[in-house]
C-alpha cells in the first residue's frame, strides 16, 4: 500500500467517527474532579501517560516502518502498474 | 533481504508480522505496569509497612543474566548469517541455560519473598508483583523451551534458509523478553 493511500485510508476512518462524539456529560466532569483530587489522581495520572507514552512508541515504530517501507519501493522503482 | 555477508536472512515480511505480534505483548505488559503505577503512586507508602522490600540486588543481578543471555543469542545470530552452525548451536544453547538460570534466580526470589510474608493473596503489593513477574516469567519460559528446541534442531554442519528464518524469529521474540524485564525491574525495583 502506498504511503498516501494509507494516509487517507486513516482520514477517512477518523473521519466518519467524528458523528458518533459526544460532549462530556456533568457526570463525567465529577467523576474527573473525584478521580484527580489526592493521591488517587497522582496514580492514575503518572499511569496514563506511561501509557500514553508505550502508545506512542508503538505508533510511531509503526509509522516509520511504513514510511521507510514506502521509501524503500519508490527507491527500488516500485511496483509497475497494470 | 540480505545481510551485509551476502546470505539471506528474515524477509521483511517476516519481521514484520513478528514485530505486530510482539506489540502486543509490550501493550499486555504496558497495560500491567500501568495498573502498578496506579497502586504505586496513589498510596501514602509503599510497601507497606511489615511488608518486605524487593531484593534489589538479586533483581539486578537476574537483569544482568538476562541481558548476557540476550547478548549470547545475539553472537548466536552473527555466527549464523556467517553459516556458522557449530557457532549457532552453542549461542543457542548458552541463551537458553542463562534463561533458565533466570527462571531460577526468579524462583529463589519468589521463595525468599513468600518466606518473609509478601503473599499473593491479601495485599495488593503481593498481588501485582506476583501477576507481573509471573507473566514475564511465563513468557521467558517458553522462550527458553523455544531457544532449545532451535538448538536440538540445529544438528546439521549446515544452516538452511528456513532454520535462518526460525531462529531469527525466537531471537526477537527473546530480546523482547529481555527488554520487558529490564522496564519491569525498572519499575517494581528501582521506583
Amino acid at each position: 500500500m502506498r504511503l498516501s493511500t494509507f494516509s487517507e485510508a486513516v482520514v477517512v476512518v477518523l473521519a466518519s467517527a467524528l458523528p458518533g462524539v459526544t460532549p462530556a456529560s456533568a457526570q463525567c466532569a465529577m467523576c474527573n474532579t473525584s478521580a484527580a483530587a489526592g493521591n488517587v489522581g497522582r496514580g492514575l495520572s503518572i499511569s496514563v501517560l506511561f501509557l500514553l507514552g508505550i502508545l506512542g512508541a508503538v505508533v510511531a515504530w509503526f509509522v516509520v516502518t511504513v514510511a521507510r517501507s514506502a521509501r524503500r519501493d519508490a527507491t527500488s522503482g516500485g511496483t509497475p502498474p497494470p | 533481504m540480505s545481510s551485509g555477508a551476502g546470505h539471506p536472512t528474515m524477509s521483511a515480511i517476516h519481521r514484520f508480522g513478528t514485530m505486530v505480534f510482539l506489540m502486543a505483548g509490550v501493550m499486555f505488559f504496558a497495560g500491567l505496569t500501568g495498573a502498578y503505577l496506579v497502586f504505586r503512586f496513589s498510596g501514602q507508602i509503599w510497601p507497606a509497612p511489615g511488608l518486605p522490600a524487593l531484593p534489589v540486588g538479586l533483581g539486578g543481578f537476574n537483569t544482568l543474566v538476562i541481558v548476557v543471555s540476550s547478548l549470547a543469542l545475539g553472537r548466536a545470530v552473527r555466527a549464523m548469517r556467517w553459516l556458522d552452525a557449530a557457532g549457532l548451536r552453542r549461542g543457542l544453547t548458552a541463551a537458553a541455560a542463562l534463561g533458565a538460570a533466570f527462571l531460577i534466580l526468579q524462583a529463589v526470589q519468589w521463595w525468599t519473598l513468600l518466606r518473609h510474608g509478601l503473599s499473593f493473596a491479601g495485599t495488593t503489593y503481593g498481588s501485582i508483583f506476583y501477576v507481573l513477574t509471573g507473566a514475564h516469567a511465563v513468557h521467558a519460559t517458553v522462550g527458553v523451551l523455544w531457544l532449545l528446541l532451535m538448538a536440538w534442531r540445529q544438528r546439521e554442519a549446515w544452516v538452511s534458509d528456513g532454520r535462518q528464518r526460525k531462529v531469527e524469529v525466537c531471537a526477537l521474540y527473546w530480546h523482547f523478553v529481555g527488554a520487558v524485564w529490564v522496564g519491569l525491574y525498572a519499575a517494581l525495583y528501582l521506583l
